[in-house]
């Protein structure tokens, strides 16, 4: 049985801890991917081009996501602005849509307007501004998260020897790492969604996947794949993994019980504003040509859309919503126990994070199709599990798990080793300080990883489509499937309803860390 | 118990060296401070004490019992009638100043009802009973001072460690905390085991005191001993 | 003091409620579960006209040809151990052909289907063809000043840079990419697709995304399938739409398919939904509504604007025969010209 003190000592139970959480994580993949095995392991695996171009296109999100997002979250944590909880809403949404319908917003968007040119967003163009808005939500989130945890001390010892320039430099230093980290995910997701390369005729590896999965219905050559293009994910990572490893991308902050205060700093809050509303307003644009049908429509055929958009909302809410939330609190669960095991030791932590990249770079479709495989193998009585939404949960969060992990991976770092050792000098069981003391401390982390992996499970349309019990749908899937001949006003009105619900679902999270913050 | 020894102990940390053969004995009653530069292996002598770290070689021993050998750690922290207040104080963060109390008393016998009796009067001791309520956060540096104190004090130690509690106070806070210190700790019958950087604070707070420079036990004694026959530069300060 | 504020036991107590319900809620009743890849605006009517007919519930679970996913078919061949699904409704007879092929479809003649011509279903009761779309030619009325006639058209230098098509490796694109190949032979239908490129033609996502190009006047022309085109009509569009090749190739005509599913949960509920389908009521009910689907069978009421069937030069095909032409091109030559179009358009 731990106690309070192996918390905070090496032991093997971390090691088996992490492998016990891959296994579990990737069994579903596994399942699949143990097809490919067969046969000739080194086939040709008909990527053309499509590897290199998918590579070079997640070098070119998490490059974009991180130059914008890590300084914007990083001033959002310092500075006041004017309509800052409004303007961190709107640059969460993305989150919230399914990449291809930010793809398809941005063509209807440059046909309608002619900005931007279609040129510009024909091939990589396109890919990279569908995939840059949901990593850059990412980063900047992370890196107001990572900054946000700066201790007051130090941002007035930091102003006090070198004025407001040496404040905002230790501040970009400090959530650097977690920043990079987050660009990295950003990036990595890209790797496994053919949505926007196939809306902008760009050549990815995801769609390769994708020809052979719907296309030749070529589950070996599929699996072989994923396979392949999970380990480049993983060797274009490893830079950034092993200065993990080996300590140089520090995710640990001291931990201080008092929270820092935001100032209103003129030019700095000034262009904070600023450069939140120019990236937000960039990221709208999408949503502008999605919703572009409902302004030359008349108002009959508007009711009729909005009456569709309602009903389908509100048919689909209560398992939308518990898809995302159960998708969130799986996921941040398994992140809590990953962040345990790997502890403050860099090398256990570059682990975790080599697990997330794997996993990540995985197609969608894989482990859902193991998991619809798996329950198909077992007896009947497990259907209501197997085949009932709790498959979905378990997809979405194992999916999206990586997100999590950075985040508690960070939280975890943030607590301070002698909280646990003077637990263990007064005898205090494990049980009673993770709920006394541990959990509430990681609170706020626990909630941003359900927030967040909630929000990207939202939007998946994939594992929901080959998982959900029948008759059992979330929103976005419904949109997915009505899109192509429902008429342009329905889904546009379903895009903004589904688009506002989202930014209630955001500002009702954002409400809530900021009732936390304050206690 | 009336006494703790270190015998032979030596400890790596990080791969370095922290503490090199050393052999002390604390007698109960006896409060004695551990001196010297940083990096001396202050700290790890007394997380070693504490069980909180096993000893590299060498065992640590209270009377005829072993509490930790090499390498492992034999007696848990919570079965050694030992408190500490470490450097960063550990009050977690969570918890007001009367719960950071009272679950220091999760292994006591005591009933919950008496649990947050005896919390409340150690707050009351250390003169914060009103601020029972309060977060640690929202507390001043030295009223933190004073939660981790009391809660270090709740469970009636026999031992008391004090990882240089007082490093980040002013000296006017600093003064009046160790003279509150000495009387609590005598009235509640613990020997205090002092880490600190400051002679007077040593001084006033301890009778004897041992000397540490880079891992090494240089000299250890009462201050008497000390300012007779100053084998170090602090006990040369002593003695001038 | 808890950082949570209110009480937090309570809170999980009610996330926990509501996992739970949402584990434990299943509608109950009879049922029909029916895989669909067929437009979920088009299919949902007609599946609730069953429910209210028959009081059956129709647990339907769409998908789309217009946006990429991995698909149903993927899913019922994952499931096909223990399937879910008592019938696959599929938008044309190339992926139930697959599904025939795998095993995964049981044999079921079905006595509504009697009047729809045997051409267009499988020999051995694997799937049964019903209700068309054809694959047609759209332009734009402001564009194109002499309408087209044929798919090879696209070649032409008038429309040089103006011409898209969908990608040939997915839905209804593909299976009119493989009844070229056997309608004009592999030499021509390869100097076709390549002449289309260097022509200057575009690879577009999807049906609908060449629809609305070619309404929004981004491309003068495109092959698209009927509803698509329809959908336009009815929104106003300035598209044009071309039966081709009525003197040459013909036309291709895209049934439906209806599969009942080997070892289906409710197999006579599914037997039931499969005669609903193929009944001339259905048949009408798709022809009026926006996806103009063609009744196959001969004297069902179509309304204005959709043409018979049988008014067609319909394209001679073996639909059973074409799914393995498909494989074949989709595995070689498709595949290839689809990376080569892609890289054309970057």
């Amino acid at each position: 049985m731990l106690s309070c003190l192996d918390l905070e000592r090496p032991g093997r139970w971390r090691i088996l801890l992490i492998g016990a959480v891959a296994l579990l994580v990737s069994t579903p993949t596994l399942l699949l991917l143990r097809r490919g095995l067969e046969g000739e392991l080194l086939g040709k695996l008909f990527w053309g081009n499509a590897l290199e171009s998918s590579l070079g296109l997640a070098a070119g999100v998490a490059g974009a996501s991180f130059l914008v997002g890590w300084p914007l979250g990083s001033a959002a944590a310092l500075y006041r602005c004017p309509a800052r909880g409004f303007l961190l809403v709107l640059i969460s949404l993305p989150l919230l849509m399914p990449s291809f319908l930010l793809a398809l917003g941005w063509s209807a968007q440059s046909l309608a307007t002619g900005f931007p040119p279609h040129g510009w967003l024909q091939g990589a163009g396109g890919c990279l501004v569908s995939f840059a808005a949901s990593g850059l939500a990412l980063v900047t989130l992370t890196a107001l998260a990572a900054a946000g945890a700066i201790p007051e001390n130090q941002r007035e010892a930091a102003r006090l020897f070198g004025g407001e320039r040496a404040l905002v430099r230790n501040t970009l230093r400090s959530s650097r790492a977690p920043a990079a980290l987050a660009a990295l995910l950003a990036g990595i997701l890209t790797l496994s969604d053919p949505a926007p390369g196939e809306i902008f005729s760009q050549r990815t590896a995801a769609g390769a996947i994708l020809e052979s999965f719907a296309a030749r219905n070529d589950l070996v050559l599929a699996s072989r794949q994923s396979a392949a293009l999970a380990l480049a994910a993983l060797a274009l990572s490893l830079p950034l993994l092993l200065a993990s490893a080996r300590g140089h991308l520090r995710l640990t902050l001291a931990h201080t019980p008092r929270k820092a205060s935001l100032r209103l700093v003129a030019p700095a809050s000034a262009g904070t504003a600023i450069g939140f509303l120019c990236v937000s307003t960039l990221l709208m644009l999408p949503a502008v040509g999605l919703a572009l049908p409902l302004w030359h429509a008349p108002s009959t055929s508007l009711a009729g859309a909005f009456e569709v958009a309602f009903a389908r909302a509100s048919d689909t809410a209560f398992d939308s919503l518990g898809y995302a939330l159960g998708a969130g609190a799986l996921a941040a669960g398994l992140a809590l126990a990953l962040a345990a095991a790997a502890g403050r030791s860099a090398r256990l932590q570059g682990a975790v994070l080599a697990l997330s990249v794997l996993l990540l770079a995985i197609p969608a479709a894989a482990p859902a199709l193991g998991l619809a495989a798996l329950a198909a193998a077992a007896p009947g009585w497990g259907d209501p599990v197997l085949r009932g939404p709790l498959m979905v949960v378990i997809a979405l969060g194992l999916r999206f798990l990586p997100v999590a992990a950075l985040l508690m991976l960070r939280a975890w770092s943030s607590t301070a080793p002698a909280w646990f050792e003077a637990a263990a000098l007064h005898g205090i069981s494990l049980r009673a300080f993770a709920g006394r003391v541990l959990l509430p401390a990681l609170a706020p982390g626990l909630l941003l990883s359900v927030a967040l992996v909630g929000l990207l499970s939202a939007s998946d349309v994939v594992a929901v489509l080959l998982l959900h019990p029948p008759g059992r749908p979330s929103f976005a899937l419904s949109i997915f499937t009505v899109m192509a001949n429902a008429p342009e006003t329905t889904v546009a009105a379903l895009c903004l309803v589904y688009g506002v619900a989202a930014g209630a679902l955001v500002a009702a999270i954002a409400g809530r860390a900021r009732a936390l913050n304050r206690t | 118990m009336t006494q703790l020894a270190l015998r032979r102990v030596s400890h790596v940390l990080g791969g370095a060296a922290a503490l090199q053969s050393i052999d002390l004995e604390i007698a109960s009653g006896e409060p004695i401070a551990v001196m010297g530069a940083s990096g001396a292996g202050k700290s790890t002598l007394l997380r070693l004490l504490a069980g909180l770290d096993a000893p590299s070689q060498g065992e640590v021993w209270a009377d005829d019992r072993l509490l930790s050998g090499t390498g492992r750690v034999v007696v848990p922290p919570h079965e050694r009638r030992i408190s500490m207040v470490f450097q960063d104080l550990a009050l977690w963060p969570n918890l007001s100043a009367l719960d950071n109390v009272r679950l220091g008393l999760a292994r006591s016998p005591l009933s919950k009802q008496d649990r947050r009796t005896r919390a409340l009067a150690m707050l009351a001791l250390c003169q914060i009973e009103r601020l029972a309520a309060r977060l640690p956060a929202t507390l001043s540096g030295g009223e933190q001072q004073r939660v981790a104190l009391a809660r270090a004090l709740a469970p009636a130690p026999d031992w008391l460690l004090l990882d240089e509690p007082f490093s980040s106070l002013d000296p006017m806070l600093r003064d009046q905390l160790v003279a509150e210190v000495r009387g609590l700790v005598d009235e509640q019958h613990a020997t205090i085991v002092f880490v600190t950087h400051e002679l007077a604070d040593a001084v006033a707070l301890t009778r004897c005191a041992a000397v540490l420079d880079h891992g090494h036990l240089i000299e250890a004694g009462s201050w008497e001993s000390l300012r007779a026959d100053p084998k170090s530069a602090l006990s040369r300060l002593l003695a001038r | 003091m808890s950082p949570v504020p209110g009480h937090p036991r309570l809170r999980v107590f009610y996330a926990a409620a509501w996992l739970a319900a949402l584990l434990a809620c299943t509608k109950s009743g009879e049922r029909v579960v029916v895989y669909t890849s067929v437009d979920d605006v088009f299919a949902r009517p007609i599946a609730e006209g069953y429910e209210k007919a028959t009081g059956v519930s129709v647990l339907l679970v769409p998908d789309t040809e217009e946006t990429k996913s991995t698909g149903l078919l993927n899913r019922l061949i994952a499931e096909q151990a223990r399937p879910q699904a008592d019938v696959f409704w599929s938008g044309d007879p190339m992926r139930v052909a697959v599904l025939a092929r795998k095993g995964i479809t049981a044999p079921y003649r079905s006595p509504a289907a009697e009047g729809l011509p045997s051409a267009y279903s499988d020999p051995d009761a694997q799937w049964t063809g019903f209700s068309a779309r054809a694959r047609v030619l759209v332009y734009h009325r402001e564009r194109v000043a002499t309408p087209p006639s044929s798919v090879l058209d696209l070649l032409d230098p008038r429309f040089r840079g103006q011409a898209c098509l969908a990608n040939p490796l997915f839905g209804t694109t593909s299976m009119h990419a493989a009844a070229l190949f056997v309608a004009l032979g592999d030499e021509r239908a390869r100097a076709f697709f390549e002449g289309f490129l260097e022509n200057g033609g575009r690879m577009l996502s999807s049906n609908g995304e060449v629809r609305r190009r070619v309404a929004a006047g981004d491309c003068a022309i495109g092959i698209t399938d009927t509803d698509d085109a329809n959908v336009a009509r009815l929104e106003g569009r300035p598209l044009e739409v071309v039966y081709p090749d009525r003197d040459g190739i013909g036309t291709l005509l895209i049934p439906n398919a209806v599969a009942l599913i080997r070892g289906a949960p409710h197999l006579e509920q599914g037997k039931r939904f499969i005669d609903f389908l193929l009944s001339p009521e259905v048949e009408a009910e798709l022809a009026r509504s926006a996806a103009a689907q063609m009744p196959l069978r001969p004297g069902v009421a179509v309304p204005d604007g959709v043409p018979a069937a049988q008014s067609l030069s319909a394209m001679p095909v073996d639909y059973a025969a074409l799914a393995p032409k498909l494989e074949e091109l989709s595995m070689g030559y498709l595949a290839s010209w689809a990376e080569k179009a892609a890289r054309a358009g970057e």
